[in-house]
């Protein structure tokens, strides 16, 4: 179909783009943000599933980092396990947090899932930062190896962006694929019309919980990377604050579409970077942005894109789109 | 013969409103039953508590011989029992296609990967799917409108969607919750000879309808209802002439009817 | 325990606050914690620490302040969202709250505050135990504002239409109340309840941002109590006030905030609607 051709063009597109900016950038600031970028890309993915997809609105999505990055941190650092067994490892215990944390929370109304998953990051942040013995505590985890492939250890972070990329353009593939099948209708059907769903013989809970899993599983990847990446983690990092911009990559890129996520978190990771200069006022603008979003083009940012590309194809002799427009 | 759907002494209290009191009927294989009555009756809270959108107060449902009271929401319709929506329920932001593929998501069989990425046994269960989505649309009337977005359909061509949908499903029994509302004399020409098409499928059909000319044309047996209780039940001859019925409508019955031989 | 239940009727003030929009407009108010923050800056940082207001004063115009400030979250964060998806309305008011925790940042600067309190740490002996002088204030106080809440409520006209509106929207607007004036009054008043539980927390907590996430101590205690009845958001309030204070005491201080949370959802799994609320009917949807 068409209006999929056009999707999956701009996120082939969009990664391109951040496949590129190296080979005309060198400053190692700008690989560095392209790291966090790409790690970025994957945890608004990971949101994705649960509040695009599915329509939930969770909000808790940072603690599932955390745990991430913790669980890779304390294996890969202080039991030496390597950086490949650590990986699955705790997409592993992620998936199963959010599996713990999903059931239950699930059966009950929205907006108790959204007070209640903020709430859940500071259950997950006292644990960090008070369990000593276990996590450092505020001293956070140090000297945190990168990754090997073989005998070669990523220690350029032009390297180690090349992992998150190909990763992250994996993990968007993998989106799109699960978008365009049944699964990805179930979600968006659930997002719609619970009963309706449950009067087709599907299990909403079942469903809820799949997204959830799914978001586990990313972040559990993006919680290695950045565990790796970044070397050292410490509680701080798994803030309020962090969540937020999530949500923000997300809404403004495109809520429920994989080229908004990865829009949505290139360009945030970008304007965060300029905005450094306002220290830490610089919500508000990205606040103001979701409110504006919402107010005029709650499809996000993303759908001008899609729009423009769709009215440029019309242009191209020979190609006639017969698609009915999209609502 | 066992009873398709059997129905013992249901109840349903709204606090002091009895919206179902006491009542007790059922649907055999392979008919169409209707089930009429004025305003507030109790049609729709019967359909409601059978497909568990509501607990019962009181009384037993089963289908098949197998208790269905207790079971989940999904669980019924696993069983075999499907339902449209008198308000209708959609799914806003899926396509006609999608509605009806949904209707299919409980019969796949294909795992998680083997699905997302369309590889092995998936490929066949997909295009079974797809098949089965477009030979529902159809039937029902809609066949060129499945890439549609479904919330872009007429009134009447929603409801057609939604039939669609539950027979996806693959019911053995199906629950029609007024299809006919907002239809026009010619849609319920279209409606009656649906209806009789799906039930030649081996599909029972409840009906729960107003318009009598669907009834008087489907029903092989009707139940009427008045505030919540079983008044009348009996072939649509025997109903017609039934002055308690009468009473109950207030004159409702007089509208035109005609009956195939 | 007096503090348990001082700190429990700072919940219940909070719980309050989303219980009235809840039965107003049907919407949790994510962004509650953020107003009971403001009450607690401008009321502990502005009113006390810089301009030495004393008491009523200082409450006056806390409430005039809190009041229009709510009226004001209304017309942007919930009126335009009014028609639109519940979810769009809490993502909106998530952005609120950031928003709010943002402003707080720029008006103040980020360095935690702290504030004495009309009480400051003095304290009552009774029979070997200190009891805080403020925590019997803020126990005080919450009685006093039930009690004028309910006249308010049971016997003046705005209080009786916030009633209406609150009890069948549908209807009051056929009967000629202005339900839009209706609603931003209760976003008004829920705003106030935040701002007073400010004030009282303001000489317990530090004054920062994060205090903005005592909203999510008051949605609990709507959860364990009700959100549709006073006496259920108080209740819950209490409750909570009281497990977290006597948790930290006998089982760790440390791990409070995880203990009282685990409360909130234990009670979320085992019963949503709370001690005082009514299943509904078509749960889980």
């Amino acid at each position: 179909m068409n209006t999929h051709r056009i999707r999956n063009g701009i996120v082939v597109a969009l990664f391109a783009f951040l496949a590129l900016v190296p080979t005309y950038v060198e400053a190692p600031y700008v690989i560095f943000v392209l790291n966090v970028t790409c790690i970025n890309i994957i945890l608004v993915l990971a949101l994705n599933f649960i509040l695009g997809y599915a329509g939930q609105v969770f909000l808790g999505t940072i603690a599932f980092f955390a745990v991430a990055s913790y669980t890779h941190a304390l294996l890969f650092a202080k039991l030496g396990w390597g950086f490949w067994p650590s990986l699955p490892m705790s997409i592993v215990v992620t998936s199963v947090l959010s599996l713990l944390i999903g059931i239950p929370t699930l059966r009950v109304r929205g907006a108790y899932l959204a007070l209640m998953s903020m709430g859940f990051i500071i259950v997950v942040g006292d644990v960090i930062k008070n369990w000593m013995s276990f996590t450092g505590g505020v001293w956070g985890v140090p000297n945190i190896p990168r990754p090997d492939i073989g005998t070669f250890t990523l220690t350029s972070n032009l390297h180690m962006f090349y992992l998150c990329l190909a990763l992250a353009l994996a993990l968007a593939w993998l989106s799109l694929l699960i978008e365009d099948s049944r699964y990805g209708r179930a979600f968006k059907a659930v997002r719609d019309d619970q009963l309706a769903v449950e009067m087709v013989g599907v299990s909403s809970t079942y469903v809820k919980v799949l997204a959830f899993v799914l978001c586990g599983v990313y972040t559990g990847v993006a919680g290695s990377l950045f565990a790796s990446f970044n070397v050292y983690i410490s509680p701080e990092i798994y803030s309020f604050n962090y969540n937020s911009i999530f949500l923000c990559m997300l809404v403004v890129g495109g809520l429920s579409s994989v080229p908004g996520s990865v829009l949505g978190a290139i360009l945030l990771t970008a304007a965060i970077e300029v905005l450094r200069p306002l220290k830490e006022k610089y919500l508000t603008p990205l606040a103001l942005l979701i409110i504006i979003i919402l107010l005029f083009e709650p499809a996000g940012l993303v759908i001008f894109i899609e729009r423009a590309v769709a009215a440029l194809r019309k242009f191209i002799p020979g190609k006639r789109l017969k698609e009915a427009r999209r609502g | 013969m066992v009873s398709l759907l059997e129905v013992r002494n249901i109840s349903k209290h709204f606090g002091g409103v009895r919206a179902v009191d006491d009542l007790s009927f059922s649907v055999e294989p392979g008919e169409i039953r209707a089930l009429i009555g004025p305003n507030g009756s109790g049609k729709t809270t019967c359909i409601n508590l059978i497909t568990r959108v509501y607990q019962l107060t009181g009384g037993e449902i089963y289908f098949a011989g197998t208790r269905l009271d207790q079971l989940a929401r999904h669980q019924i319709v696993q069983r075999g029992l499907a339902r449209t929506f008198q308000n209708l329920r959609l799914f806003e932001t899926l396509s006609v296609f999608d509605h009806v593929l949904m209707g299919s998501y409980l019969h796949c069989q294909v795992d998680f990967l083997r699905t997302v990425l369309r590889a092995g046994p998936a490929k066949a269960e997909i295009r079974a799917t797809t098949d089965t989505a477009q030979e529902l649309l159809d039937l029902v009337g809609l066949g060129d409108k499945g890439h549609l977005l479904a919330r872009s359909l007429p009134y009447g061509k929603r409801r057609l969607m939604e039939i669609a949908r539950a027979l996806a499903t693959r019911p053995k029994l199906l629950f029609l919750d007024e299809p006919a509302a907002g239809m026009s004399e010619e849609e319920i020409d279209r409606l009656i000879d649906l209806v009789r098409a799906i039930r030649d499928r081996g599909i029972s059909i409840l009906l729960v309808e107003h318009r009598m000319r669907l009834v008087m044309n489907v029903a092989e047996q009707i139940v009427v209802l008045n505030y919540g209780k079983k008044i009348a039940e009996g072939t649509a001859q025997e109903i017609q002439n039934n002055p308690e019925v009468i009473t109950a409508y207030l004159g409702k019955l007089h509208e035109k009817v005609t009956r195939d031989a | 325990m007096v503090s348990g239940l001082a700190l429990g009727c700072v919940y219940g003030l909070i719980a309050l606050g989303y219980s009235f929009l809840f039965n107003a407009v049907g919407l949790i108010n994510i962004a509650q914690g953020s107003f009971v923050m403001l009450g607690a800056y401008v009321y502990g940082v502005w009113f006390t620490n810089q301009f030495h207001w004393p008491f009523i004063p200082a409450l006056a115009a806390l409430i005039v302040i809190m009041g229009l400030f709510g009226m004001a979250c209304e017309r942007f964060f919930y009126r335009p969202f009014k028609r639109a998806h519940l979810r769009t309305v809490l993502v909106s008011l998530v952005a609120l709250g950031i928003l709010l925790g943002n402003l707080a940042l720029i008006i103040w600067d980020p360095y935690p505050k702290g504030t004495k309190g009309l009480f400051g740490q003095t304290t009552l002996r009774v029979g070997g135990m200190a009891i805080f002088y403020q925590s019997l204030f803020i126990i005080a106080s919450t009685v006093l504002l039930l009690i004028v809440q309910h006249w308010l409520f049971k016997k003046t006209t705005i209080g009786k239409v916030m009633r209406a509106v609150a009890l069948d929207k549908d209807t009051a607007a056929l009967m000629g109340i202005e339900t839009d004036l209706a609603i931003s009054l209760t976003f008004a008043y829920s705003s106030i309840l935040g701002g007073i539980a400010g004030m009282l927390v303001a000489p317990i907590f530090s004054i920062e941002p994060f205090l903005q996430v005592i909203g999510f101590k008051g949605f609990g205690a709507c959860i364990i109590g009700s959100f549709s009845s006073i006496t259920g958001a108080m209740a819950g309030g209490l409750m909570l006030g009281v497990v977290e204070t006597l948790g930290s005491a006998y089982i760790s201080s440390l791990y409070k905030d995880a203990i009282a949370y685990a409360f909130i959802i234990a009670f979320l799994i085992f019963k949503p609607e709370g001690l005082f609320g009514t299943r509904s009917e078509e749960s889980g949807l």
